[in-house]
């Protein structure tokens, strides 16, 4: 069994209070989720309030509006992080908003779940809506509860900042998300060097440190698993947001890490989702030779090209590179990294060879419906093959039974 | 500006495979310093003749069918040096020249080039003129008579291998500190024991290999050398001259230690290790030539793919193999 773990990852945090961007002249409000036409319900070329509902899509979280002013228009467009989606063009204006009103219900498990869900909370950590996670982790039935101060980017500290900034926020979402999942303890996660400060801010709570090798998140997992406690992780803007609808506001803004070498001041920015990158990127100071820019964390971040692109909720970091590594992709060698740094047990490249078989065998692609989605095995392959995506592939293959 | 259209995941690789590459050609490199020392220029020219006939190679097969080269891979490089180690340096250039030519047109590039080669072509190559020329393979200049002339007529320098001494039953009779540093003789790069060390070390350190099959060959070797000795005397002595004389360590640190052409799996590693030890031991107590280290390594690379599959197959039963 190797010793060490997983990939090792530098770490460039960015120290510091998180400050809050002024409104641009113009948002471009994300609503993801919203191909049938009915559930875009955002009155174009009329006036909304901020707060105002924007989308009620089935299956992802809804969108509010991050300010007042006029929907320009309603237009179908590439948005980082959500793929092509619909996308409210509004021209701020005017300062109308929609009085908060605290959630009611019988219960309070009731209560969290209409405020996860009417508040449109996305859970940073993983992109899907509070509401689905939270059924996700009551339905896994978890013990503990942590909130996830571990970073999975070189560049990223937006989880412990807000984790640092808003820790009341936090613990009450972390309360009232735990009471939602049944946990019967909660906890902090946080990356060894922050424990010692995470233990002098929160006295009395549970710390949970994990190597900061990636996917750092997976193995704290399992060893938590191993130990008898299975736990869940919520990201904690989530949980700040929780608490906040509570009393019926909506999340509609989220904290970002604007760093990388292709930036002069590095900065961590509370910004109304919709923000065209570019208005993010000017205080930073964005370099001109920088020569890439993606949007959330390295594992599966998403590349740049037009910074007028608006950033979602959840983009937790946003990274300007200036020499990103050349990617020359290789035949397998066969060095075995991808099965060592895989946290399922997953033999990667033993799925690339079969993938890559004059005929594929079903049989022979093992335990792939475990797969995290970590991108661990990508990021080591020393050939640079795409091997995520496909155990990704061979996952829809078993799923689909779609053999002979 | 312009920015640039790449896909997730952006971090920094530790590794990639043209590095991993870069390592074991720098290790090569460092095998090379000790008989430059002992034999003079002549090792270098080895060395260039085998490189050279290994590039132009790679670059003859790649023009012919049209495949795309320049990108950096130095495997052809790495397969040319081993070649010229694994060669006694007093042989005639065009010997390594054969060998690298036999190793890149025969076995490497019609299997599909790097990562996809069954055989490790360095092997197959000395494994060639081995069979072709064994009066020249096996004859070696003697590093106590100096630096060889450049030209080919090299006369009455030779001296008796200890692998042609333990073939015959006899003790051969090396000093510790020259069984050490290589004062003996014998192939060209497999002789030094101590820099065959550390270039072991280097290439652990630098996660460009993986112990397992090294530690189960080694170990396979040594007690097979206990159980079988081909000496009389005590098992130690045994060991040392099995262990340190011959193309044995070469083969544990650098033919073992190609990703490609061993198995992917723990187990399968390890199983590689065992069997290449044992085919090893045997050629070398029943083979006709006194080494036979390539043609252990070339019958275990066969073996690769079924390693691997018996590994994932129990994996499929749910038996827990690493």
């Amino acid at each position: 069994m190797p010793l060490l773990r997983g990939f090792r990852m530098e770490n460039h945090r960015v120290t510091g209070p998180v400050e809050k961007l002024p409104l641009p002249e113009t948002l471009c409000v994300p609503l993801p989720g919203t191909e049938e036409s009915y559930t875009r319900i955002v009155p174009e070329g009329k006036t909304v309030a901020k707060g105002q509902v924007l989308s009620a899509p089935k299956y992802a979280a809804i969108a509010h509006a991050p300010a007042s002013g006029v929907v320009e228009a309603v237009e179908f467009r590439s948005v980082p992080a959500c793929g092509n989606v619909w996308a409210a063009r509004l021209r701020v204006e005017g300062s109308r908003a929609v009085r908060p009103r605290p959630v009611q219900g019988d219960s309070e498990e009731e209560r969290v779940l209409r405020a996860a869900a009417d508040a449109g909370i996305v859970d940073e950590m993983t992109g899907r809506p509070l509401y689905q996670e939270l059924y996700r982790l009551r339905r896994h039935e978890i013990s503990l509860l942590l909130a996830c101060g571990l970073e999975d980017d070189p560049w990223c500290s937006s989880a412990w900042a807000v984790l640092r900034g808003e820790s009341e926020a936090v613990l009450e979402g972390l309360r009232l998300a735990a009471a939602f999942c049944g946990a019967g303890e909660t906890g902090i996660a946080a990356a060894p060097e922050d424990a010692r400060a995470a233990r002098e801010q929160f006295p009395g709570v549970r710390i949970e440190t994990a190597k900061s090798r990636y996917p750092a998140r997976a193995y704290l997992l399992r060893r938590l698993r191993a130990a008898g406690t299975p736990a869940g992780l919520l990201g904690p803007q989530a949980l700040a947001a929780l608490a906040a609808a509570m009393r019926g506001e909506p999340q509609t803004t989220g904290v970002v890490t604007v760093s990388g070498d292709g930036v002069r001041t590095p900065r961590l920015l509370r910004f109304a989702t919709g923000t065209p990158l570019r208005e993010l990127l000017a205080p930073c100071g964005l370099l001109e030779d920088a020569s890439l820019v993606y949007v959330g964390p390295a594992s599966h971040g998403h590349a740049v090209t037009d910074l007028d692109e608006p950033i979602p909720l959840h983009a937790r970091c946003v990274t300007a590179l200036l020499h990103p590594q050349r990617q020359h992709r290789m035949a397998c060698i066969g060095c075995g990294r991808c099965a060592r740094v895989c946290p399922q047990g997953i033999l990667p490249w033993q799925i690339h060879e079969t993938l890559h078989a004059e005929k594929v065998d079903p049989f022979l692609l093992l335990n792939v419906q475990s797969c995290i989605g970590c991108a661990a095995c990508t990021a080591v392959c020393p050939s640079c093959l795409p091997l995520s995506a496909e155990v990704a592939r061979a996952a829809a293959i078993r799923k689909s039974g779609d053999f002979f | 500006m312009t920015l640039r259209e790449l896909s997730a995941p952006f971090l920094h690789r530790e590794k990639t495979a043209v590095s991993m590459m870069l390592d074991a050609l720098f290790a090569l490199c460092a095998l090379l310093v000790l008989p430059t020392l002992y034999f003079g220029p002549r090792a270098l020219l080895m060395a260039l003749a085998a490189m050279g006939s290994c590039a132009a190679c790679d670059i003859l097969f790649c023009l012919i069918f049209r495949h795309s080269f320049g990108s950096g891979d130095p495997s052809a490089l790495v397969t040319g040096l081993a070649i010229a180690l694994l060669l006694p340096v007093n042989a005639p250039y065009w010997l390594p020249a054969l060998a690298g030519a036999f190793a890149i047109l025969v076995v490497k590039e019609p299997l599909g080039s790097t990562g996809h080669n069954l055989f490790n072509p360095a092997a197959a190559g000395v494994a060639f003129v081995t069979v072709c020329r064994p009066d020249l393979v096996f004859l070696y200049a003697n590093p106590a008579y100096g630096w060889l002339p450049l030209t080919s007529d090299i006369t009455a320098v030779y001296g008796a291998s200890p692998g042609s001494a333990l073939a015959s039953g006899l003790r051969p009779s090396i000093l510790p500190l020259d069984l050490l540093w290589g004062v003996y003789p014998g192939p060209m790069g497999c002789t030094a024991a101590l820099v065959l060390g550390a270039a072991a070390l280097f290439l652990l350190a630098r996660r460009s290999m993986r112990w397992e099959t090294m530690a189960c060959f080694l170990l396979t070797a040594a007690l097979a050398a206990v159980l079988f000795p081909r000496i009389y005397g005590p098992a130690l002595t045994s060991v040392k001259y099995e262990l340190l004389t011959g193309s044995l360590l070469f083969c544990a640190v650098i033919l073992l230690g190609d990703p490609v052409t061993t198995p992917r799996t723990f187990t399968g590693r390890c199983a590689f290790g065992v069997l290449a030890a044992a085919l090893l031991m045997g050629i070398r107590r029943a083979g006709a030539y006194e080494q036979g280290a390539c043609f252990a390594v070339l019958i275990a690379n066969a073996f690769t793919p079924v390693l691997d599959r018996l590994a994932v197959e129990l994996r499929r039963r749910g038996v827990r193999v690493p």
